[in-house]
């Protein structure tokens, strides 16, 4: 992982941690699919992400996105790409 | 606290002390001061008022109703000169923002009918929302549909199959002509279909005329009266595919008029704090939200956040949408306190789709009312008895509506009698859009809409205590249960096609969540059902390799938990709804019809009730058993006890 995909591997964390109440941290092979998110905390970890970072997320990126460093890896592909 | 209302009332059927029957009219509604929604965006152009929206960094953008009708009027232009015709459905998937106005108000221009769908979520699973709004396109006959950007290319799987005639067009095209025009509307046109669930599976698109539209609006208007002049505000996070959002704060505002302040549903989600301090900057005096809006503050919002926040102003903090939560509501009311919030502002409503929006309300001022029952007797027999458990009170019918409490058969209630609520009016729709099955089944001969759900009336008010329709609310969006039963078809361990989805308040209250009744594929039964595993190749082999009982007993909590694990991440990533409880039972547990059919409010009943499934753990062994399982299910789930 390089910097920026560290720094969002950080922030999914943290939402985890906090906004979702996980008591668990969450590990970077782990699916998304088997944290069983629900569309509210979906949406949560995409504000924050966006927020954080200054970029658009939106329903198609679920195609390339497994895990949480898969999520990770995409937030520092688009922050990077971003002016 | 407001102390229950009618617990002692709930005696009233002694000798000689006739009872009443279930049957309440709400106040004469006044005249209509709009006809169609195009007269009351006139009106309110001419007026001071806006609409602001509020981004995730809370930036404001202000858009005054005469800029608003202005931008609509070229988009009427622009759709008529694409060929949309008056009478055409116009499909609306646009998150909230002036985009979703220029669409909305221009379709309504065009003469045409609005139809909101709702967008997809980020990162949720397209392919379900591709099917879910192709459907809708189908059932509304839309001839267009109105997007934007890269949500437009995302939509293109649904638009191909739904082929509207019109395509999809980008919003932002719309505006860009000069010209104008607004085609006169006629009252008993459509002014909008909604959906009264989002499904995937049977999609009841509501169909209601503008003089439907306006006798809700004039109804509200005489629950919320406001003076005059400044200080006309309402706040709204909730999204504009949802008639509380839509008919209750944006066409509502066009109504009295005031100013509307949107913040758009996600960002509220993620901060729900932003819908504190916009009502606080703007001085809101009106905004509705569901139970989990207040539950969500509770939780999510911190002291450090609300510096200087002044909730004095909201007179009407309205709570409806899905069934109200008393904890949620009184938690709310004691903690914002500190920031001016008044107890006194919280009113519980009731309404649905069917009826345009509201049905009752609590009166102004009155703060939460309820009404004490046993619970027990409430769940085995229907009847209203004193006892500890409380029912909000949802108040009584808005002005122009009637409710009756019937029977199954059809037949008027007494007070204090659980039965189907009906409701009638003028903003009662006339029927759903081209689904006349679905409207006979839902509205009788003299106008009474068959509303699906449970209840009382007592005390001159509604309370309702649970459905007889198959629908799950969760968090104000309506599911059908079928859509998470799907779900379930593929996975290994759950008995094809036995499973029930159903919306249950779980023990020591808060707001509907999901409860699935699952029963195990025969393979997989544990102990108490082992019976039936016997002569099955996995069961004999099972019972080969495993000696002792612990080990066996340790196998079942695995496999158990395992099932239930694989059963809520199925759930929630097809749906986006995870699942509260997940109860497994042995195959053949839940109760059917005789033609076979799975009957979902029986089994809701039984569960709760305590009469469904295995027996209840007993000696230490067992109970250990079912308390590991619980934890392993916990574990392997990622959540909190």
């Amino acid at each position: 992982m390089d910097e920026r995909e560290t720094e969002a591997f950080e922030v999914i964390r943290k939402v985890f941690a906090g906004e979702l109440e996980r008591e668990a941290p969450v590990e970077a092979g782990q699916h998304l699919r088997d944290l069983a998110l629900d569309s509210m905390e979906v949406t949560v970890l995409m504000v924050e992400l966006e927020n954080h970072f200054r970029v658009r997320l939106d329903a198609a990126d679920a195609i390339e996105v497994a895990t949480v460093a898969d999520l990770a890896r995409l937030v520092a592909a688009r922050a990077q790409a971003a002016p | 606290m407001t102390p229950p209302s009618g617990g002692g009332e709930a005696h009233r059927t002694g000798p000689g002390d006739a009872a009443r029957p279930a049957s309440l009219a709400g106040a004469k509604l006044a005249e209509v001061p709009f006809r169609t929604v195009g007269d009351a965006l006139a009106a309110a152009a001419c007026s001071t008022e806006r609409l602001v929206f509020v981004d995730a960094s809370e930036r404001e953008q202000v858009y005054p109703f005469s800029e608003v009708r202005h931008r609509a009027r070229r988009a009427a232009a622009a759709l008529g000169r694409l060929g949309v015709a008056a009478g055409d459905r116009v499909a609306i998937v646009l998150p909230t923002g002036i985009g979703f106005m220029d669409a909305f108000f221009g379709a309504l221009l065009a003469g045409a009918t609005p139809v909101p769908l709702y967008p997809p979520v980020r990162l949720g699973r397209l392919d379900e929302h591709l099917r879910a709004t192709a459907r809708m396109l189908a059932a509304a006959e839309a001839s267009v549909v109105i997007s934007e950007g890269r949500l437009r290319l995302l939509l293109g799987p649904a638009i191909a199959e739904a082929r509207p005639p019109l395509g999809c067009v980008a919003v932002d095209d719309l505006t860009r002509v000069t010209e104008e025009a607004e085609v006169p509307h006629d009252p008993e046109a459509l002014a909008l279909i909604q959906f009264s669930s989002g499904s995937t599976v049977d999609p009841k698109p509501v169909a209601l005329r503008h003089r439907q539209i306006a006798a809700q609006l004039t109804a509200l208007l005489g629950e919320m009266p406001l003076p005059p002049g400044e200080g006309r505000v309402g706040v709204s996070w909730l999204p504009l595919y949802h008639d509380m959002g839509l008919i209750g704060c944006l066409l509502s505002a066009l109504y009295y008029p005031g100013s509307l302040v949107l913040i758009p549903p996600e960002v509220f989600l993620a901060r729900p704090v932003l819908w504190l301090r916009a009502l606080s900057r703007h001085r809101g005096v009106i905004s509705p939200a569901p139970s989990f809006a207040y539950s969500l503050c509770l939780k999510r919002v911190r002291d450090e956040d609300l510096a200087g926040v002044d909730l004095s102003f909201w007179e009407h903090a309205l709570c409806g949408a899905e069934p109200v939560s008393l904890a949620a509501l009184r938690g709310f009311a004691e903690r914002f306190a500190r920031w001016g919030f008044r107890k006194e502002a919280l009113r519980p409503v009731y309404g649905l789709a069917e009826a345009s929006l509201a049905v009752t309300f609590s009166p102004a001022g009155g703060g939460v009312r309820s009404t004490a029952v046993d619970a027990q007797v409430l769940a085995a027999e229907g009847r209203v008895v004193p006892g500890g458990h409380e029912i909000a009170s949802l108040g009584g019918p808005v002005p122009g509506l009637e409710v009756e409490v019937r029977d199954e058969e059809g037949r008027l209630l007494d007070e204090y009698q659980v039965g189907r609520v009906h409701a009638r009016g003028p903003s009662v729709m006339t029927g759903y859009y081209r689904a006349p099955e679905a409207t006979a089944r839902a509205l009788d001969a003299e106008g009474w809409l068959d509303t699906g759900d449970l209840g009382f009336l007592a005390g001159g008010a509604l309370h309702v205590t649970g459905r007889a329709k198959d629908v799950v609310i969760i968090r104000g969006a309506n599911h059908a249960p079928q859509e998470f039963e799907e779900c379930l078809v593929e996975v290994e361990g759950v008995r094809a096609g036995c499973a029930v989805a159903a919306g249950f308040t779980p023990p020591g209250g808060g707001e509907e969540v999901l409860l699935l009744l699952v029963e195990r594929a025969r393979a997989q039964s544990p102990a108490g059902a082992r019976g039936d595993a016997r002569g099955d190749a996995r069961g004999d082999v099972r019972g080969d390799a495993r000696g002792d009982v612990r080990g066996d007993v340790r196998g079942d909590v695995d496999e158990d938990a395992a099932l239930e694990a694989r059963v809520r991440a199925a759930v929630a990533e097809v749906t986006g709804v995870r699942p509260h409880t997940v109860a497994l039972l042995p195959p053949g547990a839940l109760p059917r019809t005789s033609s076979g059919k799975l009957r979902r409010g029986e089994a809701l009943r039984r569960y709760v009730a305590g009469e469904l499934g295995a027996p209840a753990p007993t000696g230490p062994l067992r109970l250990a058993l079912a308390a590991a399982r619980g934890a392993f299910a916990l574990a392997r789930a990622g959540r909190r006890p």
